[in-house]
């Protein structure tokens, strides 16, 4: 019932809000806008900035909305727009994005993320905190013929401040529940009226919200420091040249699982998360005529480790660890025709190279060696018993993965009266390989027993020394068009509606995480139990393919007070990545392309400005995602609902301006909003779920041209909901969403 | 699919063999294999092992085989017979020898006396890296010999298991993977078993059935036990005592019946490498 209560609370807020300030319009300063065009000074390389002229479903979020509603990373835009799911649970490894029924927990994510232009290329890196950002704009539909590999979802779009249009210091200080706060300080100067500079810098450190009683200490603490170095050189109107360089070093516990019997977080081994990460991207924007020619280049580095206690319980069963160094370059160049007549083009050509090193030991301890060995292979043979000499050994995965990817990519528009037609293609091309090296290095002493007085001597000793070493290789190609059709409606403010078909897709890869499977089937294999893994047929899996189908309309009507986005969808995917058994296992599983599933729904989202003091957002995405085909090797799931994917997402976000018009306080713009989601099923067998449930969050903010202080407050209502559910072992988990929060946040330009 | 597992054995050859622009086209391997000579006539039946190694040129379609150490009866002393140039065609089965007559080099000399009539041969990569091989011929129009891995592996199988406590309803499973290691100087042979499964519920086991006698027969070789208690891993298994065992191999067939634990009875029916018209 509590997610009643958010919503029946939002809505008496927004009433008390209307009644109380009526008064006449021109008393207020202006609400922040969405879509004030003048606001903001964006470089967007492939597409417009006006996305409502686009046949493209999306939502922008701009700078004040960003500001109020404290948006620093990608997790926070969830249900702000529709369909689009980003749980908050694990570590900020963990990025886990469900948009239109669609999403992953592991490997290739549905959506790209783009931040000032350059393609971040590993979901891992998706979730840092982000200081000064101008705009959010997350693009929902397949991308995939301009952007590639992994946009079958959407995209974000992602963009900073830019020197050469903000000059000053920028100082922010927060402090929150938890224990939580964050300083960020921000320097923008013009060197020359053609050259910019940004260094910013930023720290957030959190002492966690949830408590493992194993240790009675937080275990999901924080901390993380961001710098940030952004240089812009604008020599004259028709080149623009940018380098955006980013630095983020992050240090977590993370993981505040609890085990659903009990809803206690317990476990005893260590949990951390550590990234060092690295971005550096330089875009080059140059206008010649009537063409525009444009790179964008980047180098990423990640140097990471997740150690896990894999059980999450307070017994020693197994660790894990994936300690990780990646190093990636993306090339774009796009060329673009700028015509002012009625036929636009685009064409581009697109490269990476990704190696990464990753270390991945898999620490078998005293009852996991017991429960997982020992009495599974003594339950079958009593008679000659083994008892492991080592009560602490290691499954040791060691990989060395190259991947390089090639596109070359089209998009040509036509106007042709009211009538807008555009027809893009991709040809996308990708190649990786996976060097690996298993090892194991243990003993164990098979016992006898003898049937007839149960005295048990020594039958003999076995020295394991698994060495398992090879070489994948995987290619892929994949021809990805794109039609779209819209048409302008004659109406006094720009409105449209239109009609769009594209083909997405998510790459192929390795399942590196199965090596420890492949290694303990190997083991258990010594002793004569369980089927053994074939690892060129396990390890890699098939890109995954999707069709979408798309209606949708852009309207604004009483002079532009009133902007709707409505969309209707159906997507079609097939060789769909899933975790399946393999036949004749009864306990690893392997990721591959099992499944078939369709999805449809719709999405309606509304901004209303009934007088410039008040702004209205509501959203609404309803999604129906099911599996057509999925046989897991166990069971059929055709007809179920696919798991971790939302069916309803709801926002509602209302703020009113009080002009106070001192010198000293200019506004007071207080703000309501309420996020909704659910019903979320949490397995495949469609029998766990969470169900609908809304969080009401409020802020009242003192704004003067210098300052700005929010007070806020997110969940207000206490609303118990969990954010994840796994199984592991046969035991249940869940991550519980955080509870009330408080805090204030202060923000001085010099 | 078996035929494209086949197609990418060979197209993975080809590019396996490629290094830095030079082109390779040759593959060698070696199998120990075991030979049964039937004496023309009589019907006596002699075993040995020999070792052949192939040297095949996959451009020029020709091959070299070494046949070490072949000892066709107690009088014939130990010959090494080297089979040059020998033609051989890429068929959906694998490689095929077909020869009328192929005259054999003994110590580099070409030698008339060991000369091999109806010829046929057969290597076939089954799973893109374990050849299955049979390699058939008369010799001195005395002996009918027929040679087969000395360790063949069936990867086609049917094993039906019929539990006494509940026989009306037989369970069945094809992922079970049976291989034979023969010891031909005692005529045993060693059955081995992964993913061995008799109900539904049982977890997978690697089960070995040792020591097996062996009898050759003029089609291949008969297996039979009356009682062995298996290995599981490396350790005896007494719970799963294996009784009344019986086994024919025959040609890429084998056929095995057999208890197991006094609970199982177990039908097995395997092939190395499918039938043309399961392609």
């Amino acid at each position: 019932m509590s997610h009643y209560k958010s919503i029946l609370i939002f809505f008496f807020a927004v009433g008390i809000a209307f009644n109380g300030f009526a008064v006449t319009d021109n008393q207020f300063t202006k609400a922040d806008t969405i879509l004030h065009l003048d606001e903001i000074s964006i470089t967007a390389i492939k597409q417009g900035i006006n996305l409502q002229n686009e046949p493209i479903a999306s939502t922008v979020i701009g700078k004040k909305n960003i500001e109020r509603q404290n948006i620093v990373t990608i997790k926070n835009i969830s249900e702000m727009v529709p369909n689009v799911f980003i749980p908050n649970y694990g570590s900020r490894m963990t990025s886990s994005i469900y948009v239109r029924g669609l999403g992953t927990r592991i490997d290739q994510p549905v959506i790209g993320l783009n931040i000032d232009n350059v393609p971040i290329i590993n979901k891992d890196n998706y979730d840092f905190d982000l200081i000064d950002i101008e705009r959010i704009e997350m693009l929902r539909g397949p991308q995939s013929t301009l952007f590639g590999r992994n946009t079958m979802g959407g995209l974000i779009n992602i963009y900073t401040l830019s020197p050469l249009n903000y000059q000053g210091v920028r100082v922010l200080g927060e402090y929150s529940t938890g224990n939580s706060y964050k300083a960020a300080l921000s320097y923008y100067t013009k060197i020359n009226s053609h050259l910019g500079l940004a260094v910013i810098g930023s720290f957030y450190s959190t002492d966690g919200f949830f408590k493992n009683i194993h240790n009675n200490k937080n275990c999901d603490w924080e901390k993380q420091g961001n710098g940030r170095f952004k240089l812009q050189w604008k020599p004259s109107k028709n080149v623009n040249v940018e380098n955006n360089f980013s630095l983020t070093i992050s240090r977590q516990g993370g993981y505040p699982y609890a085990y659903l019997k009990t809803g206690e977080i317990n476990y005893n081994d260590t949990c951390f998360y550590k990234r060092t990460s690295i971005t550096d991207g330089v875009t080059v924007n140059w206008k010649i005529k009537d063409i525009s020619i444009s790179s964008i280049t980047s180098y990423q580095y990640i140097d990471d480790n997740m150690t896990l206690d894999q059980d999450f319980l307070p017994i020693s069963y197994f660790t894990l660890t994936q300690a990780r160094k990646e190093h990636a370059i993306t090339q774009d160049f796009i060329v673009k025709g700028n015509n002012k007549n009625s036929y636009k083009w685009l064409a581009g050509l697109f490269g990476f190279y990704r190696n990464t090193n990753m270390n991945a030991p898999v620490t078998f301890k005293d009852a996991g060696i017991s429960k997982l060995i020992e009495e599974k292979r003594n339950e079958i043979n009593p008679d000659y018993p083994i008892r492991w000499d080592d009560r602490n050994f290691i499954l040791n995965s060691e990989f060395g993965n190259n991947s390089y990817g090639l596109a070359a990519y089209h998009q040509s528009s036509l106007k042709l009266g009211n009538w807008d037609f555009v027809a893009g293609i991709r040809f996308d091309f990708e190649n990786s390989t996976l060097d690996y090296n298993s090892k194991c290095n243990t003993q164990y002493s098979v016992m006898r027993v003898d049937s007839n007085d149960a005295t048990v001597t020594l039958h003999r000793q076995e020295n394991v020394n698994i060495d398992e070493r090879g070489n994948l290789s995987k290619s892929f190609f994949e021809i990805l068009p794109k039609f779209s059709a819209l048409y302008h409606l004659p109406m006094e403010s720009p409105s449209n509606i239109y009609a769009s078909i594209s083909k997405g897709y998510k790459a192929g890869g390795f399942n590196t995480q199965m090596f420890s499977d492949v290694l303990q089937q190997k083991l258990m294999g010594i002793m004569g139990v369980g089927a053994q893994y074939d690892i060129n047929d396990i390890v890699g899996y098939k890109p995954e393919k999707s069709w979408t189908y798309e209606l949708g309309a852009h309207i604004e009507c009483v002079n532009r007070k009133i902007q709707t986005d409505i969309s209707l969808f159906y997507i079609d995917c097939t060789d769909q990545q899933l975790t399946v058994f393999p036949d004749g296992t009864t306990t690893g599983r392997i990721m591959t392309n099992a499944g078939h599933t369709r999805s449809y729904g719709a999405e309606a989202a509304i901004k209303v400005r009934p007088i410039n003091s008040v702004e209205i957002n509501a959203s609404y995405g309803y999604t129906n995602a099911k599996f057509v085909d999925y046989n897991n090797g166990k069971y059929n799931y055709a007809g179920k609902y696919i798991p971790y994917a939302p069916q309803n997402t709801f926002y509602a976000g209302a703020s009113y301006s009080l002009g106070i018009k001192k010198s000293w306080l200019e506004n007071i713009i207080f703000n309501a909003n309420v996020r909704g989601v659910g019903n979320i099923y949490w397995n495949e067998e469609n029998s766990v779920k969470q169900p609908f449930y809304a969080l009401l969050g409020a802020s009242i903010r003192f704004e003067q041209k210098n300052y700005s202080l929010d007070c806020w407050a997110q969940n207000i209502t206490n609303t118990h909901y969990d954010t994840f559910y796994f199984v592991s072992m046969s035991n249940a988990f869940v991550q519980r969403g955080r509870e009330a929060q408080i805090g204030a946040t202060l923000r001085v330009n010099i | 699919m078996k035929k494209s597992l086949f197609l990418f054995a060979i197209v993975a050859l080809f590019l396996t063999s490629c290094n830095t622009g030079e082109i390779k086209n040759e593959m060698s391997f070696s199998k120990h294999m075991a030979i049964r000579a039937i004496v023309v006539g009589t019907g006596t039946i002699t075993t040995s092992s020999s070792t052949f190694v192939y040297n095949m040129d996959l451009v020029s379609l020709k091959m070299d085989i070494k046949m070490k150490d072949v000892q066709l009866s107690p009088e014939m002393k130990k010959t090494t017979l080297e089979l040059k140039g020998v033609k051989f065609k890429v068929t959906k089965d694998g490689f095929e020898i077909k020869e009328e007559s192929i005259i054999p080099f003994v110590e580099g000399v070409a030698d008339p006396k060991y000369i091999l009539k109806d010829v046929s041969g057969l290597v076939f990569f089954f799973t893109g890296n374990d050849a299955q091989l049979k390699f058939d011929y008369t010799i001195e129009n005395m002996y009918d010999v027929r040679s087969t891995s000395e360790d063949p592996v069936y990867y086609i199988t049917k094993t039906t298991v019929r539990d006494s406590e509940n026989p009306t309803k037989p369970f069945t499973t094809e992922t079970s993977l049976y291989s034979i290691d023969f010891d031909i100087a005692k005529m045993t042979a060693d059955i081995k078993i992964a993913n061995a499964k008799f109900a539904d519920k049982m977890p997978a086991m690697n089960i070995t059935i040792p020591g097996v006698p062996v009898v050759a027969t003029r089609s291949g070789f008969s297996l039979s036990i009356e009682s062995v208690i298996p290995q599981i891993g490396k350790d005896p298994y007494p719970k799963y005592i294996i009784k009344n065992l019986s086994g024919i191999m025959a040609g890429k067939t084998l056929l095995l019946n057999y208890n197991c634990a006094s609970k199982y009875d177990v039908t097995v029916e395997a092939m190395m490498y499918p039938d043309k018209k399961e392609e």
